[in-house]
């Protein structure tokens, strides 16, 4: 059983326009709505994948309702700590004109002292049947920074391997838990450790220090189409054919998802990162949340391109 | 089909020591009438309730509540929440529950569930909590069974 943690999910509302500026008034052309956030995004394609996950984390209100009804209905397991207030709407306008989206979040709801306990407590009881725990994205108000890092340090006492892609102080914290696999979206780190994130050669450097502190996996994103894999066998710089991309969202969840089922068939470290890679196209391809179906992800496996560097 | 077509997917559970008063916060927050309770190891040992801790804190007339020269004593019941209110889930919950598995027929199900008169029952596997099932999907998988295609619509939620 895979155990992916949601701290701040979301309803993600995607409207698409025939173009978009601001301070203008226009009707959507269409509409998706779909339950998310990075944890949400894994099970959601992981299910796609035909793995079954156990998603948690902390639902709030009519949106939280909504986020539990969906992934019920796409039959996957939920174990969530219900809160008080009101899970946070994302808003995507994608331009059909410009190619371009336009994203709009919330804070989130806050979360309690007794939520993040009984968090602990579900997640204690989850981790004897965890094969893999997976986390990342947004910490609402009132979780700390030192969520993921005390998250890690559980499921390590309990040899379950670990996967974060989280930013900030979050993600510094975290990776000092020696986490499997680390997950670096540029879009939203800019830096480590006070090493910027702007050339290759910076990425290699910072991956490389944290893959000598005990990281198995090091993945950060390099432009749009490349990720920069750091592994027991050194540095690659895996890139994607990509023709028409919908939207690079769940991008960063899809390789993860990718990488989970990589491991729990055991494939050799080139074959995971073309596998990974391979979600990554479908799920920039698929309109709707996630990727088509595991066929899909077998016919673009050659699509990836793997060089090391 | 079976009991697994149609459970809801999810693991909310209390833990043995979980307090009442803990167990009625989440029963409000999550809009449901009584959670499994589980050890350690996930494995389901019982089921709190709220007639279980109804019980608890009307105890000595409870069973003639439904006799309408019985009048609650408020005064009383609210010292029973107080007096009650922090013991232990493994006190009340109903230690012999009803489970199902996963592979149950919902005939079965149904039949167990209303001749105990039960509206939630945990689904198992191997004794581990997988989910939950109540009488009305169980009614809903009854109807989708047993009338022909198009007789009769009825959204299933669950999807396995």
């Amino acid at each position: 059983m895979i155990v992916t943690i949601t701290p701040n999910p979301a309803m993600d509302e995607s409207y698409t326009t025939d173009e978009f500026r601001p301070g203008r008034w226009y009707r959507a052309r269409n509409v998706v709505r779909a339950p998310g956030g990075r944890g949400v995004n894994v099970s959601i394609i992981l299910k796609q994948l035909g793995y079954d996950s156990v998603s948690t984390g902390f639902l709030a209100g009519h949106t939280g309702g909504y986020i539990r009804d969906e992934l019920l209905s796409r039959g996957i397991t939920t174990n969530f700590v219900n809160i008080k207030g009101e899970n946070r709407t994302n808003t995507f306008i994608r331009d059909e004109s410009g190619g371009m989206e336009t994203a709009v979040t919330e804070e989130g709801p806050a979360v309690s002292s007794d939520a993040r306990e009984r968090f602990f407590w579900n997640l204690e009881r989850l981790l004897p049947r965890a094969t893999a725990v997976q986390m990342g994205g947004a910490l609402p108000p009132g979780v700390p920074d030192e969520f993921y890092r005390d998250v890690i340090d559980l499921v390590k006492r309990k040899n379950v391997p670990v996967h974060v892609d989280a930013s900030g102080m979050a993600l510094d914290l975290a990776i000092e838990a020696l986490p499997t696999v680390v997950k670096i979206d540029q879009r939203f780190v800019g830096s480590i450790r006070n090493v910027t994130l702007s050339t290759l050669e910076h990425i290699m450097e910072i991956s490389k220090r944290i893959f000598d502190e005990g990281v198995d996996w090091i993945i950060a994103s390099y432009f749009n189409k490349s990720n920069v894999f750091c592994t027991t066998k050194g540095f690659y710089l895996a890139e994607v054919k990509m023709d028409n991309p919908v939207t690079y969202r769940a991008a960063s969840d899809a390789l993860i998802a990718g990488m989970i089922v990589a491991r729990e068939e055991r494939m050799g470290i080139e074959d995971t990162m073309r596998f990974a890679m391979s979600c990554v196209i479908q799920t920039v391809s698929c309109p709707q949340k996630g990727l088509p179906s595991r066929a899909a992800v077998e016919y673009t496996l050659g699509d990836v391109t793997i060089q090391k560097i | 089909m079976v009991v697994g077509d149609i459970m809801d997917r999810d693991l909310t559970s209390l833990a043995e020591e979980t307090s009442l008063l803990e167990a009625i916060s989440l029963m409000a927050l999550h809009g449901t009438s009584g959670f499994p309770v589980v050890n350690a190891a996930g494995h389901v040992v019982g089921f709190l309730s709220e007639q279980d801790i109804l019980r608890a804190v009307i105890p000595g007339y409870f069973g003639y509540m439904d006799e309408n020269f019985i009048m609650p004593d408020v005064t009383r019941i609210k010292g029973m929440v107080k007096r009650v209110g922090r013991d232990p889930a493994r006190e009340y919950m109903t230690k012999d529950c009803i489970v199902f598995e996963e592979e149950e027929t919902i005939s079965n199900a149904m039949m167990q569930m209303f001749r105990k008169n039960i509206r939630r029952a945990p689904v198992v596997q191997e004794g581990m909590l997988v989910g939950m099932v109540d009488r009305e999907e169980i009614l809903r998988g009854f109807v989708h069974d047993n009338f022909a295609e198009g007789e009769v619509e009825i959204p299933i939620m669950s999807a396995k």
